[in-house]
């Protein structure tokens, strides 16, 4: 077993978790820049981050592709390209691990 | 390669030397050996010790002081490093025990021994890591053994030679083999009748002949403390194809009193079968074979004796069987250093002890149709560097029943400790068969594969886990530990809980599968997509926090002297009247059908249940405070800075309206895709808009922060 498979193993083990994390991170930002925009009452603010919190996965993703303020593309470019990045890092370290 | 004094001195300031001899030399005098010194130390706390001895190396040992040259002979599990080893007059040996076992080195006339260097009697023994320096003022040639591993004629075992000076010696050549003794003489060694002593017997016979025990004479030289009464003695035996049999395997008792090292010691001597008798109460083995082919355990009783209960080391083409072990720190029951072993266990009971089996460095093992219950720990097959033939492979564990080897009321020494709670561990070995047993309640796992940090560090791969009953496991009812090399597989074990989640769906076993394919993980029988589950860090470091508990002195301090006496064992069919047979070709005529196998039956006294740990990313926090804090720091906090870099460096993105679509689309991909480096990469020169402090305590302080406390835990935990 090389090390870059090793490397690669344990990145596909920790991306989902990163990815989720930074979806939370970019969610709940957002959702406090519009409430000092003024852009997003109280209730709404809270109702936008028990979402994202609490809804595994789904809450912030669907958050970034629907709700945010964000450029739509910059949105779908985080949920979509987490997904796919880790899709392919999987299918990289899947290839290493057949051939290792 | 020696070098005298003055270049050792700058480098090590100790020198080693390479055994060789003469042909044309032949046996000298003897020389006399003064001691000198007597160092104890732990290698693994010895990373400050190592540099103020490099200080001292160059403050001291090199300002003209004329030491002596010293040559270090390490003590392995068992054997010494080299056979033979030439000094000048006036040079000193340096006795080391890099093993995991006390041991020794007498010399075999008495002019010297380690231990009444050390300041204590010739038989005592010295520790793992402990030192012992002896310098040698005049030529000659000493023949050297452990007592504890080696007859005291040092015809056999853990013996070594050592020539002092420039006197002639001849290295002893290997006997031709004798021919195997495949049946009984006819002659039948009496005991007490014919001869007072066991040993009498032995020494006495022939090989092929029966060396039959009755129960020791109610005489006062045989009372022992409980009021039975016993044979108190040590029996080594160096002829083979005996057969030492008792006439009542509850009777004829072996008593070491907990004073002497071992209670049969069956030395380079092949084809010897012992059964039908209980031996207890030996300071380190009850039963040992070493150094020979063939050999047989039946109906045998060992307990209390304080290392291993039932034990072949270096020796194959063996068999335990229908016999019963307790009260070891140990094992109960061990085969170590042989590939192939050739061996098998079947039908055995091993209760309360450190381990049921362990095997370190044994290969092509059957253990088979027996019971594992109330250890520290079931079944361990294990890869040490302490012993030759690493790794272990090609084990087979099949229709045991293993259940509550999560015992703190058993005795068990630090570094069985580190084993506790698992019914199967197989640390560091390959290619092995866990099939058709059924193993429940144990407060860590059902069955761990995982790696072994010895001086190498070995990983493990290629077993199938397959078709076994596994219940109430804390923490995992299979568990894959990583690193792990590829090819292990893991299906139909209906498990509640897997570490990593989902094991048998992302590293199943195809309906062909066979042990073996650690170099071949592309095996199509282990099915043709298999996802990467093998870098799990979460339970080995909860394995190191046992090893730092064990280092701490943190388990249990149970004494083997007080394990319960067991009751009567189920004696050998027909007693003294049973065919003798010697153990030839044990291997090839012992009848295993693994096919025939099943998984066994629960007993109804045994109640199933034991409660599920709590984990976080598989970090387990209900198994000690090492566990938890080796889980958290080496697995959990990497984790939550590679997710507080991407979140980040995400939002710092998001905030960057200036920049082009093509410049934030480009960053997002590589904050993503590149493993670890991407988003610290981002935030480092990314042009990112956050303060340059922020950025720089991010990455580099708080991995350099999550550095040091990791490298505090490892000293702390006395991992180094």
């Amino acid at each position: 077993m090389g090390a870059l498979e090793v490397v690669i193993g344990l990145y596909a083990t920790v991306l989902p978790f990163a990815v989720l994390g930074a979806w939370l991170a970019v969610a709940l930002w957002d959702v406090a820049v519009r409430v000092r925009n003024e852009e997003l009452a109280r209730g709404g603010a809270v109702g936008w981050s028990a979402m994202v919190l609490f809804v595994p996965v789904v809450g912030a993703a669907a958050y970034l592709l629907a709700s945010a303020s964000l450029p739509r593309w910059l949105g779908a470019t985080y949920v979509v390209g987490g997904v796919v990045a880790y899709l392919l890092v999987l299918g990289v370290a899947a290839g290493l691990s057949a051939a290792g | 390669m020696r070098e005298d004094a003055a270049l050792a001195c700058r480098g090590s300031g100790v020198e080693t030397v390479s055994s060789w001899a003469r042909p044309d030399e032949r046996p000298g005098a003897r020389s006399d050996a003064r001691p000198v010194a007597r160092a104890k130390g732990r290698g693994s706390r010895s990373l400050l010790l190592g540099l103020l001895a490099l200080a001292a190396v160059f403050t001291g040992s090199c300002s003209g002081i004329d030491e002596p040259a010293v040559t270090t002979i390490d003590m392995e599990d068992n054997a010494f490093s080299r056979e033979v080893t030439r000094i000048g007059v006036g040079e000193a040996v340096r006795f080391r025990n890099r093993g995991l076992v006390p041991h020794n080195a007498i010399d075999l006339d008495g002019a010297w021994s380690t231990g009444e260097v050390a300041g204590g009697g010739p038989a005592d023994v010295m520790a793992p890591e402990e030192e012992v320096t002896i310098t040698f003022t005049e030529p000659g040639v000493h023949t050297f053994y452990c007592s504890l591993h080696a007859p005291s004629d040092a015809s056999a075992g853990m013996v070594a030679t050592l020539v002092v000076g420039e006197v002639a010696f001849q290295a002893a050549g290997e006997d031709a083999p004798d021919d195997p003794v495949t049946g009984w003489t006819g002659v039948t060694r009496e005991v007490p009748s014919e001869h007072p002593t066991i040993q009498n017997a032995v020494d006495a016979a022939d090989p092929g002949d029966l060396v039959l025990i009755a129960p020791a004479p109610e005489r006062p030289e045989h009372l022992a403390a409980d009021g039975s009464y016993v044979y108190k003695e040590q029996v080594d035996v160096t002829t083979p194809y005996l057969t030492i049999r008792g006439t009542d395997r509850n009777e004829v008792i072996v008593d070491a009193e907990h004073q002497r090292p071992l209670g049969i010691n069956v030395v380079a001597a092949d084809g010897v079968a012992v059964e039908n008798l209980t031996v207890r109460n030996a300071t380190a083995n009850g039963i040992y074979w070493t150094s020979l082919t063939g050999y047989r355990g039946s109906y045998l009783t060992a307990y209390n004796n304080a290392i291993y209960g039932i034990y072949a080391f270096d020796a194959t083409d063996g068999l335990f069987e229908h016999s019963y072990a307790s009260g070891s720190k140990d094992a109960a029951f061990y085969i170590g250093q042989c590939d192939p072993c050739d061996a098998v266990i079947t039908d055995v009971l091993a209760e309360n002890n450190g381990m049921g089996y362990s095997g370190t460095n044994s290969s092509e093992v059957f253990i088979v149709d027996s019971v594992w219950r109330h250890n520290v720990s079931g079944i361990v097959p294990n890869t040490l560097d302490s012993q030759r033939e690493a790794p272990f492979g090609r084990v087979t564990i099949a229709g045991n029943l293993i259940h509550d080897n999560d015992s703190r009321e058993a005795p068990a020494l630090g570094l069985q400790w580190s084993a506790f709670g698992n019914g199967v561990l197989l640390t560091g070995g390959l290619d092995s068969l866990v099939e058709r047993n059924r193993i429940v309640n144990h407060e860590r796992s059902g069955v761990t594969a995982g790696p072994n940090l010895s001086r190498n560090f070995w990983m493990t791969g290629g077993h199938v886990v397959r078709d076994n009953v596994i219940e109430a496991s804390g923490y995992g009812d299979l568990v894959l530990a990583g690193p792990a090399l590829g090819g292990s597989c893991f299906s139909g074990n209906t498990p509640s809980r897997t570490v990593p989640t989902g094991l048998e769906s992302v590293a199943g076993c195809g309906p062909d599968a066979v042990a073996g394919a650690h170099a071949a993980p592309a095996d199509p029988d282990r099915g043709p997509f298999r996802l990467p589950s093998r870098q799990d860090l979460a339970p080995t470091l909860s394995f190191i926090g046992l090893v730092a508990e064990g280092e701490f002195g943190l388990q249990p301090d149970n004494d083997h002297r007080d394990t319960p006496v067991p009751p009567d064992q189920p004696p050998l069919p027909d007693g003294a009247d049973a065919p003798v047979v010697p153990a030839v070709d044990v291997f090839a005529t012992h009848d295993l059908d693994l096919a025939a196998i099943t998984v066994p039956e629960l007993p109804p006294e045994v109640t199933v249940g034991r409660s599920s740990v709590a984990t976080v990313g598989d970090v387990p926090f209900g198994l000690g405070g090492f566990s938890a804090l080796y889980g958290v720091l080496g697995w959990l906090a990497p984790f939550a800075l590679v997710a507080g870099w991407m979140g980040l460096s995400l939002v710092d993105l998001a905030r960057r309206e200036e920049l082009t679509v093509g410049t934030r689309a480009g960053w997002t991909a590589g904050v993503m895709l590149v493993p670890f480096v991407g988003a610290p990469a981002y935030l480092l020169v990314g042009g990112s808009a956050l303060p340059r402090w922020l950025r720089l305590m991010t990455v580099l302080g708080a991995s350099l922060v999550a550095l040091v406390l990791l490298g505090i835990a490892v000293i702390v935990g006395g991992l180094l």
